[in-house]
C-alpha cells in the first residue's frame, strides 16, 4: 500500500462489496519456533497442592534406566495398572504422549506463589509483604515474543481463569497486554490474572473474525488497509510538524511501528483464515451464577477453539481456590483441604485434607485430560496431530498437603513429542536426603526447577542468550539460597544456571 | 524451627529496609530512611528544564473524550474496551492496538450517536455536504482544534472508499479516534519564551486543553474554550484554575491524587470469622473504605480549610457505608460528620490502616508507607534472602504481641535490620491502636486457625526521627499531629502535586520555583492554593521541547 499514491488507492478501491468485521483478533504469521517441531505451549495450574506422591507415575518395584548421575527414567509402558490413583486407565492412552519429571525443587519459593511455576522464583511473595510491584518476567511471555517477533499482537497470551477473579461473575477470560515489559499482572493463586473487562465481550473479541469465506475475508482486509494507511499518513504528517521533542517523536514512531507491523500483518496470507469458532459458554454472560461447575470445562474448550483457529499460541488455564468447592464438593469449606492441614487445628487432620485434594486433584485431571484429548483428536497444518507440535504443562500450585513447600513439584508434561522424550518418568533425585519432618513428601533433594523453565524455553526453540539479558538472569538461574535446605550442598549449587534438564529434550 | 514455622512467621511479620549499620540504636543511620533534602537543597536555578511532552489519553480520558464526543451511553457501554488503554501510566509495544481497538469498538455504535455532529448523518443516505460537514465537525471535536483541509478531505477520502454508507462513516470514526491528533494531545506553543528556541508559551486554547485533562480528566467543554483568551495570562489561569477546582468534575482528580500519595489502594480484608468476631460485610469494606478516604480528601482539600496539616489531623468524614459506619462506630450517612477522636486524619482511616490481609496488623508496612509514600523517603527493600535468613533467626511466638515479635525479629542489637526498623516499625507502633482492617481496639488478639489463642494490651507509645528531630508520640493522633507539621510532609505533598500536575519529575530548576509554596505549606497554606499556584506557573503554561526538537 505504502508504495501506492494514498489517495488514487483510496478512490481506486470504491465500491468494493464489503461486509464482515475487521479481523484484528487473528494470530500474526507466527515467526518459527517450530525448529524443534513445538510451536504451542499450554499450562495449567490448580490451586493447592495435593498428595504429591499420586501426582507421579508409581514405578515402585520397577528398575530405572540409569541415565547419568541423579537421572533415572522409568518407561510408563513398564507400569502394570493405572499409572497412579489420580492418573486412571483414562490416561493409558496417552502414555506415550506424558512425560513426568520428578524431584524438581524450586527451593527458594514457599507459600501461596502465583508466578513460581512460570517464572522460577515467589513474585507473590515479594509483593505481599512490600506492596511493591517489579517487573518479574515469566516464560510464557518470553515465549510469546519469541513466537511472535516484532508483529507481536495486542494479545498474545490467553489467560483463561476459574474461580471469582471480578465482577462478571467466576469465569474469566483475560488477555496478556504486558508481553514486552510493564508490571506483572499475577497476583494470586495460579496466576489470577487482571480481569478488567466481561469475559462474554473477550470471548466474543477472540473469535469474532472467524469462520468467514474467501470472498468476504480479502476485501475486509483490504478495507482495513485503507484505515491503516491512513492513519499512519496522519502519524507521518504528525511527526513531521513543528517543535517536534525528542521524547514525543520517539512516542510517535513507536505507535507508526505497530501501525507498520499491523499493515504487515494484514498483507499476509493467510490472515483470517476460515476456522470454526465454539458457542459462547452460557457462563460467561453477567450475571451467572458463581462457581458453575463447568466453569473449567467451558474454558478448556474455548482454549482449544482458540489454539485450532491459531488465535493464540501461549494459553494459560488456572483454576482458583474458590473454585476448588464448587469443582469437588468437598465437605469442608474453600479453606479446607490444604488449610485444613496447614492453618486449622481443629481440621487438621491431613487424612482428610488428602481426600479432599486428591478428589480436587482427579476432577482437575478430567478437565487436563479433556484438553488433551481435544488437541490430540484436532489436525495440525501438516496433517499432524496438534497434541505433537504442542507442550501441555499441569501442575498445581503446591507440592504438600500440609505446608507451603514445593519440593519435588508435581510436573507432567502432554505432547510435544517431536522434541520431547515422552513416555517415561525421569528421577533427579540425588543422594541427599532430607530430614523427614522438613519434607515427609518428597525425600531427597532433586534439581532446580528452574531447569524445567529452561527446558521449556527449549523446546520452545530460545537459546538462554535469546532471554537470560532481559530478565536479569531471573528465570532459569539456579543460584538459589535454599531455606531449611543445608548452604553447603554441593549438588546444588554444582548445577550451571540457564542448563536444560538432562534427557528431556530429544537428539 | 520448621519451615511451617517460617511460612507462618512469613505471613505475621514482614521485613523491610533491612540493611543498615550494626546495632546502632540512635538517630538514622542508613541513608535508605534518611530525610529527603529539601528543595531548597536541590534548587538550582542554572539547572535545565526537563522537556514537556504530549499526553496521551489513558482509559479514563479516553473514555471521558468519547463521552464528550458521543454521549454517556457511547463511554458507558464501551468501557471494556477503553480500560486496556494504559495511557502514559505504562509504556509497551502494543499501545496502539489498543486505541485502535478501542476506536474499532465505539465506530461499532450507533449512528444516531453521531448525529450530534450532523444531524443529517443519521438519515439513511445523507448528501456529500451532510459527510462533509459531518467530518469537519467531528474532526474538529476531536483534534481539539479545526481540522485543516488537507485532515478533512483525507477522511473524506477514506469514505468515498468504502462501498457503503454505513461502513463510510464507521471507518471515518474510527480514523478519526485513531489518529495521533486525537490519540495525543498536542501542544505545539506560539510565542518563544524569552526569545529562546526550546520554550514556547502555551496559547490559551491549549492551556484550556491541558487544564482541562489534568483537573477533569477530559477535554475541555465549550464553556472554558470560550474563555481561552483569559488563559493566556497568569492571573488569568489562577482565577480559572480555582473555579475548576471547585467543580464536581475536579473530585475524583483530588481523591486520585490523595489515593497516590497515601498509597491507599482497594485490599482484601482477612475473612476468618473469629477475626471478624461479628463484621459484617467485610467483603464490601475495602470498597467502602476508598469511598471514605476519598470523601475525606475532598472535603479537606476542596471544602477546606485545606492545610496539609489538616490531611493529618481532621476528624471530619463522610461514612456512607453501613459495615464502614460499624467500624467507626458513627452512624451512616451522606453528610459529612466529626468522627471518633482517633480517627483523626488520613493515617487513622481505615483505607490506610488495611495494610495486610491477615489477621495480625503489620507495624512494618505501615511504617513502610507511612515514611516512603508520606513522607517521600526513599526506602529499598531488603532482598528476600535477607528476609529469609532474618525469619530463620527468629522465630515467631504466639504468645508475644505483634510489636513484641517485630522488635524480635528486627530490632535486634547487632543486626542489620535494627538502625532502618527502629525507624520504621515506631511508624506502625503508634498505630497500634487498630487492628489489621482498621477497627480500634482496646486489646490486641492473637488468632489463629480460627481462635483467639492470645490477648496483649496494646502500647502505641513511639519515638522516631522527623524533621531530623525526635519525636516522642502516643498513638494515631499523635502520630498524625506530628507528621503534620513537618516540613518532610508538606514538601512530599509538593513534589507529589508537581508530579501529579505537571506529568514530570521535579527538576533541580522547579525546585527553586516550589521551594517557598512548601514553606507557606507548613505554615498552614491552603493546599489547593499550591496547586492553583502551580497550575498557573510557568511551568505550567510552557512548553519545553529541549534540544534535539525539530524547530
Amino acid at each position: 500500500m505504502s508504495q501506492f499514491n494514498r489517495r488514487t488507492f483510496l478512490r481506486g478501491a470504491g465500491g468494493v462489496a464489503l461486509a464482515t468485521p475487521f479481523l484484528s483478533s487473528l494470530t500474526p504469521k507466527a515467526r518459527a519456533a517450530t525448529d524443534t517441531g513445538v510451536k504451542r505451549l499450554i499450562t495449567f495450574c490448580s490451586s493447592q497442592g495435593s498428595d504429591n506422591r499420586q501426582m507421579f507415575a508409581n514405578t515402585s518395584g520397577l528398575t530405572g534406566n540409569h541415565l547419568g548421575e541423579h537421572v533415572n527414567a522409568f518407561s510408563l509402558n513398564d507400569i502394570s495398572g493405572p499409572l497412579s490413583e489420580y492418573y486412571d486407565s483414562r490416561w493409558d492412552t496417552y502414555r506415550d504422549e506424558m512425560l513426568f519429571l520428578r524431584h524438581l525443587d524450586p527451593l527458594t519459593v514457599q507459600n501461596h506463589s502465583h508466578s513460581f511455576y512460570l517464572g522460577g522464583w515467589n513474585q507473590r511473595e515479594h509483593y505481599e509483604h512490600h506492596r511493591v510491584r517489579e517487573p518479574h518476567e515469566t516464560i510464557d511471555r518470553i515465549i510469546a515474543r519469541h513466537i511472535y517477533g516484532d508483529a507481536t499482537p495486542a494479545d498474545p497470551i490467553l489467560n483463561l481463569g476459574a474461580g471469582p477473579t471480578n465482577a462478571y461473575g467466576d469465569a474469566s477470560i483475560s488477555f496478556e497486554r504486558h508481553a514486552r515489559g510493564g508490571e506483572h499482572p499475577w497476583n494470586d493463586h495460579c496466576g489470577k490474572a487482571p480481569v478488567d473487562a466481561d469475559p462474554r465481550v473477550l470471548f466474543d473479541r477472540i473469535f469474532r473474525d472467524v469462520g468467514q469465506t474467501e470472498d468476504v475475508r480479502r476485501p475486509a482486509n483490504q478495507r482495513e488497509q485503507l484505515l491503516v494507511d491512513s492513519v499512519l499518513g496522519d502519524y507521518r504528517s504528525v511527526r513531521g510538524g513543528r517543535r517536534i521533542s525528542r521524547v514525543d517523536r520517539d512516542r510517535l514512531d513507536a505507535h507508526m511501528e505497530q501501525i507498520s507491523a499491523l499493515e504487515t500483518r494484514l498483507r499476509s496470507e493467510d490472515f483470517g483464515r476460515v476456522c470454526a469458532a465454539p458457542e459462547a459458554p452460557e457462563m460467561f454472560e453477567q450475571g451467572a451464577r458463581r462457581n458453575d461447575p463447568l466453569i473449567l470445562g467451558a474454558l478448556v474448550d474455548v482454549s482449544i477453539a482458540a489454539l485450532r483457529c491459531d488465535l493464540s499460541r501461549v494459553v494459560n488455564i488456572y483454576s482458583r481456590l474458590e473454585y476448588m468447592a464448587a469443582l469437588s464438593e468437598m465437605t469442608q469449606n474453600s479453606h479446607g483441604a490444604h488449610h485444613g492441614a496447614k492453618h486449622d487445628p481443629q481440621t487438621a487432620d491431613e487424612r482428610i485434607a488428602l481426600d479432599d485434594l486428591g478428589h480436587h486433584a482427579r476432577l482437575i485431571l478430567d478437565y487436563v485430560h479433556r484438553l488433551t484429548e481435544g488437541l490430540a483428536n484436532s489436525v495440525d497444518e501438516n496433517g499432524e496431530s496438534m497434541l505433537q507440535s504442542s507442550i501441555i504443562y499441569s501442575t498445581r500450585e503446591l507440592a504438600h498437603v500440609g505446608d507451603h513447600w514445593m519440593n519435588s513439584h508435581p510436573v507432567l508434561l502432554i505432547g510435544g513429542s517431536n522434541c520431547l522424550n515422552t513416555g517415561q518418568q525421569i528421577s533427579y533425585a540425588t543422594d541427599q536426603a532430607r530430614p523427614a519432618e522438613v519434607d515427609p513428601y518428597s525425600q531427597f533433594v532433586g534439581r532446580s526447577y528452574a531447569g524445567l523453565l529452561t527446558t521449556l524455553m527449549t523446546a520452545m526453540g530460545l537459546q538462554p542468550e535469546d532471554w537470560a539479558e532481559e530478565t536479569d538472569g531471573r528465570v532459569g538461574d539456579y543460584s538459589f539460597r535454599a531455606v531449611g535446605v543445608d548452604e553447603s550442598d554441593n549438588i546444588l549449587q554444582g548445577t550451571a544456571a540457564n542448563a536444560v534438564l538432562p534427557h528431556v529434550l530429544r537428539g | 524451627m520448621t519451615k511451617n514455622a517460617f511460612s507462618t512467621l512469613a505471613c505475621v511479620l514482614v521485613l523491610f529496609g533491612c540493611e543498615g549499620s550494626i546495632g546502632d540504636p540512635g538517630p538514622i543511620a542508613d541513608p535508605r530512611v534518611a530525610p529527603i533534602p529539601t528543595v531548597e537543597e536541590q534548587c538550582d536555578d542554572e539547572a535545565v528544564l526537563l522537556p514537556t511532552r504530549w499526553r496521551r489519553l489513558s482509559g479514563q480520558s479516553y473514555a471521558n473524550s468519547i463521552e464528550n464526543l458521543f454521549g454517556e451511553e457511547v463511554a458507558r457501554e464501551n468501557r471494556s474496551a477503553f480500560d486496556a488503554i494504559s495511557g502514559d501510566a505504562e509504556a509497551n509495544s502494543n499501545e496502539f492496538r489498543t486505541y485502535f481497538e478501542a476506536a474499532r469498538v465505539v465506530a461499532g455504535s450507533s449512528r444516531a450517536t453521531w448525529s450530534a455532529h450532523a444531524a443529517c448523518v443519521d438519515d439513511a443516505d445523507p448528501d456529500e455536504t451532510c459527510v462533509r460537514s459531518f467530518i469537519s465537525a467531528l474532526a474538529g471535536v476531536a483534534f481539539r482544534r479545526e481540522a485543516t483541509t488537507a485532515e478533512s478531505e483525507e477522511l473524506f477520502d477514506l469514505y468515498s472508499a468504502m462501498p457503503d454508507v454505513e461502513l463510510g462513516l464507521e471507518f471515518v470514526v474510527r480514523a478519526v479516534l485513531s489518529s495521533p491528533n486525537f490519540v495525543f494531545v498536542i501542544e505545539v506553543g506560539e510565542d518563544p519564551v524569552d526569545g529562546a528556541t526550546d520554550r514556547f508559551w502555551l496559547t490559551g486554547r491549549e492551556v484550556a486543553t491541558r487544564l482541562a485533562f489534568t483537573l477533569w480528566g477530559g477535554p475541555p467543554d465549550a464553556a472554558l474554550l470560550a474563555r481561552s483568551s483569559e488563559l493566556e495570562t497568569q492571573e488569568g489561569v489562577e482565577a480559572i484554575a480555582a473555579e475548576m477546582l471547585s467543580d464536581e468534575r475536579s473530585r475524583p482528580r483530588v481523591g486520585e491524587f490523595f489515593r497516590g500519595w497515601f498509597r491507599a489502594e482497594r485490599i482484601s480484608p482477612s475473612n476468618d470469622p473469629v477475626f471478624l468476631d461479628g463484621l459484617d460485610g467485610v467483603d464490601e469494606l475495602s470498597d467502602a473504605a476508598i469511598r471514605e478516604f476519598d470523601a475525606f480528601a475532598e472535603h479537606v482539600f476542596i471544602d477546606g480549610p485545606g492545610s496539609v496539616q489538616d490531611v493529618f489531623t481532621s476528624r471530619m468524614g463522610r461514612v456512607i457505608d453501613p459495615v464502614l459506619a460499624d467500624v467507626y462506630g458513627v452512624p451512616a450517612g451522606d453528610a459529612y460528620q466529626e468522627l471518633p477522636p482517633e480517627r483523626a486524619g488520613a493515617l487513622s482511616r481505615v483505607r490506610w490502616l488495611i495494610t495486610a490481609d491477615g489477621t495480625d496488623a503489620s507495624p512494618i508496612l505501615r511504617g513502610v508507607h507511612a515514611l516512603r509514600d508520606v513522607l517521600c523517603r526513599p526506602l529499598a527493600p531488603p532482598s528476600d534472602a535477607e528476609i529469609q535468613a532474618a525469619l530463620l533467626e527468629t522465630p515467631n511466638q504466639d504468645n508475644l504481641s505483634v510489636r513484641e515479635n517485630t522488635e524480635a525479629l528486627t530490632e535486634r542489637d547487632g543486626t542489620n535490620c535494627s538502625s532502618c526498623h527502629r525507624t520504621i516499625n515506631a511508624m506502625g507502633f503508634a498505630l497500634g491502636g487498630f487492628d489489621a482492617i482498621g477497627r480500634t481496639v482496646v486489646e490486641e488478639r492473637t488468632v489463629r486457625g480460627g481462635a483467639v489463642i492470645a490477648t496483649h494490651d496494646i502500647d502505641d507509645a513511639a519515638a522516631f526521627t522527623i524533621d531530623g528531630e525526635t519525636v516522642g508520640v502516643v498513638g494515631a493522633a499523635e502520630l498524625g499531629a506530628a507528621l503534620g507539621a513537618s516540613q518532610e510532609a508538606s514538601q512530599c505533598f509538593a513534589q507529589r502535586a508537581f508530579t501529579a500536575l505537571m506529568e514530570r519529575d521535579v527538576s533541580s530548576a522547579d525546585a527553586c520555583d516550589i521551594a517557598d509554596a512548601t514553606q507557606r505549606l507548613v505554615e498552614g497554606a491552603p493546599m489547593r492554593e499550591f496547586w492553583v499556584e502551580l497550575l498557573a506557573s510557568p511551568a505550567f503554561r510552557q512548553r519545553v521541547v529541549g534540544t534535539g526538537a525539530d524547530q
